[in-house]
């Protein structure tokens, strides 16, 4: 897959709402799709490492009585 | 490049975590282009974590708003507070802004799209949008400025105009709206007066003929022949 592909893929480009982006995807060189595409990648990995970091604060900073029940919610789907 | 380009090549980048230069390969396009590409982008990273910032939401509700608040502005970066906030009911969402610092509100506000900001800064009272107002004023943060606007009702756009004195900062961010019909709606709500004022202003300033006649040409017609028979007549 090349990086305009990955783009239309990552971003959901295929949907109409989207085709002012899906043009400009479409418009960019190569070499300017790999780098958009890496910073779009590079971006998430942060991001994810972000949220992680907030989450695990946020229930280290609980009242001890409340985390228990705090920590249940936020951990369904977390760590 | 247009105000309407940069601006959105700086919010790409805020998105991307990068620096405007690298992404300048896009000042070829038009700022819509590129306002579609960012909503693109930030509705994927935002999905990445929709259902963290959910429980994160979810949890909030276990603890009284006095607790969460402060918790919430001492634990959450502003980027990550901006995904709660739009996975939060809108009046809780609201009723939280108050608790908060208005710094750290327009922070937040910085990292919202229009989209998501609508329903929460819509039920927000006049006098927190226009402290908001005033500490983006104070940064000279135009970009979000323009953002922002976009996302409040009609009543209080009026009121953020009343309380911004300058014309140069109404235009500085009014050539930073880049959605047309959000441009259109502010043209038609803003009182006649601020907007002769505003046009007035940038039409004595040479070097800004050219945007202004670029945001001119993005209203409808019988709008752009209104705002140019006043500055005429002015």
């Amino acid at each position: 897959m090349n990086a305009v592909e990955a783009l239309h893929e990552d971003l959901t480009l295929q949907e109409a709402e989207r085709s002012d982006a899906a043009l400009l995807v479409d418009s960019l060189s190569p070499a300017e799709a790999r780098r958009l595409h890496t910073l779009l990648e590079e971006a998430r990995a942060v991001e994810a490492g972000d949220v992680d970091s907030a989450v695990d604060a946020m229930v280290a900073a609980i009242p001890p009585l409340l985390r228990g029940r705090v920590r249940r919610v936020l951990q369904r789907d977390h760590g | 490049m247009s105000a309407g380009v940069t601006a959105e090549i700086a919010r790409t980048a805020q998105v991307l975590r990068c620096r405007p230069r690298e992404i300048d390969f896009l000042c070829r396009f038009s700022a819509r282009e590129i306002r579609a590409l960012r909503m693109a982008i930030f509705e994927r990273m935002y999905a990445d974590h929709r259902e963290t910032y959910s429980r994160i939401a979810s949890a909030s509700r276990l603890l009284p708003m006095k607790v969460t608040a402060p918790l919430a502005q001492r634990m959450l970066p502003p980027r990550v507070s901006a995904g709660v906030v739009a996975s939060l009911p809108p009046d809780q969402a609201a009723a939280m802004s108050g608790r908060m610092s208005v710094d750290y509100v327009a922070d937040v506000a910085s990292f919202l799209s229009p989209a998501l900001a609508e329903p929460v800064l819509s039920r927000l009272p006049v006098q927190l949008i226009n402290r908001v107002a005033d500490v983006l004023c104070d940064r000279e943060d135009h970009d979000t400025m323009a953002e922002v606007v976009v996302a409040l009702s009609d009543e209080q756009v009026v009121a953020v105009v009343e309380s911004i004195g300058d014309a140069e900062t109404l235009v500085l961010v009014a050539l930073r709206v880049t959605d047309d019909a959000a441009l259109d709606r502010l043209a038609r709500v803003l009182p006649e007066e601020r907007l002769q004022d505003m046009v007035g202003w940038a039409s004595r300033r040479t070097a800004l003929w050219a945007e202004l006649a670029g945001l001119l040409g993005r209203l409808p017609a019988a709008q752009r022949k209104r705002l140019l028979s006043g500055v005429r007549a002015g």
